[in-house]
């Protein structure tokens, strides 16, 4: 994890340039930071979604601490030091939404299993999902009912893998909401 | 939005900054205007009548020294802490504890060495209570000058940097309670002056998480 010697005094040159309010400097240093942290990011993360979107949390990051960078001292650490904290922002967070997912989901699969009495979707449900934002609706319609995959959703809508999981996330949360009304 | 958006947004948007400056000189200024506050105190409550002798005591001259040093090395790590990629290593966070916990030591040791039976009604009295109460008093300003200047940087450890402000404002506010306070008993001190201390730095991390700008 680094930078050679002559692009990190390029890095270091654009932002001087960039904090004394430079805006083309400023642009072409996040334009090639961006293709090496994306490189980092997904080396660690994996997913290319997931990893565009934490790149774009460390881009925002290094705008909004942009006065504390030191030109004297190398960018590479400061710049990485930025993208190790954002990444465990979203292992955190990433670790969070498993574990309430577990229990939305299970919740939801308990609403959805058919039962004697009832083998279509109750009344309550159909009207709780209709009451639902049209694209949280879509998401968990195919997730849960057509049983398709995170990727298969996210193909059949047009939207990225972490679009679908968030907007599966908020349809969830708000079913239970409904339901515990 | 595509990250190449983004990139254009924050460039258009961007406006020139005033670089922060360099750790230790916000350190200094930091503590120099803590230690004005701290002094001021210390002039407004007086100064205890015997500390002439005590000046001249191991005890207490070690004991001030740990303090201050705790005081100015947690200033120069939260400041440290306060820019992203300059700590060296964990020892940057670390390095306050020790002269902390060797003054808690000391205090053990010296409380060891005269010992006598704990008496309640002693730990409990006023003077006690009201030295808690001065060291709060003391360590409001700097504290409130140490975040104000932590917030204006890019510290990425909130808790740390929280704890480490509130260290640096609590230890220069002990180190001048030293000066005032008629007691040297190390009971008195573990108890009334030790023991806030902990506990200011431990709610100085919780302020940490919630006032410190999340970069």
């Amino acid at each position: 994890m680094g930078l050679d010697s002559n692009q990190d005094r390029r890095f270091s040159e654009l932002m001087r340039s960039a904090q004394d309010g430079d805006n083309a400097a400023y642009e072409i240093l996040l334009k090639e930071v961006s293709a090496i942290l994306r490189g980092f990011i997904t080396a660690r993360i994996g997913a290319r979604d997931a990893a565009e979107d934490v790149l774009q949390e460390v881009l925002l990051s290094m705008h909004k601490a942009r006065h504390s960078y030191d030109p004297v001292r190398p960018f590479a650490p400061w710049m990485f030091a930025i993208g190790e904290h954002r990444l465990a922002d979203h292992w955190r967070r990433s670790r969070r939404l498993a574990e309430r997912e577990t229990t939305l989901e299970d919740d939801l699969d308990h609403f959805l299993a058919p039962n004697e009495d009832d083998m279509g979707l109750s009344d309550e449900l159909s009207s709780a999902l209709s009451g639902l934002p049209e694209k949280q609706r879509q998401v968990i319609v195919l997730l849960k009912l057509e049983g398709l995959s995170i990727k298969e959703a996210a193909s059949k809508l047009g939207i990225s893998e972490s679009d679908v999981k968030v907007s599966a996330h908020r349809g969830y949360e708000a079913l239970r909401r409904k339901f515990k009304a | 939005m595509k990250t190449d958006d983004l990139i254009k947004r924050l460039s258009d948007e961007l406006e020139p900054v005033r670089r922060l400056d360099s750790p230790s000189r916000r350190a200094l200024k930091a503590l120099a205007a803590a230690l004005l506050c701290v002094g001021s105190g210390v002039a407004i409550a007086g100064p205890r009548p015997d500390l002439t002798a005590c000046a001249t005591r191991p005890a207490f001259l070690t004991e001030i020294l740990l303090i201050l040093f705790a005081a100015v090395s947690a200033a120069v790590s939260a400041f440290i802490l306060s820019v992203p990629g300059l700590e060296k290593g964990r020892w940057t966070r670390w390095l306050p504890a020790l002269p902390v916990a060797a003054w808690g030591a000391l205090l053990l040791l010296r409380l060891k060495k005269d010992f006598a039976p704990l008496d309640l009604d002693t730990l409990s009295a006023a003077p006690g209570l009201h030295c808690a109460r001065a060291l709060l008093i003391f360590c409001f300003l700097p504290g409130l000058v140490m975040f104000a200047m932590l917030r204006r940087a890019a510290p990425l450890k909130l808790g740390w940097s929280g704890s480490l402000a509130a260290l640096s404002a609590v230890g220069l506010a002990a180190a001048g309670l030293q000066f005032c306070c008629l007691s040297s008993d190390p009971a008195h001190l573990l108890c009334w002056h030790f023991t806030p201390m902990l506990g200011l730095v431990a709610v100085g991390a919780l302020l940490g998480q919630w006032l410190l700008r999340r970069t």
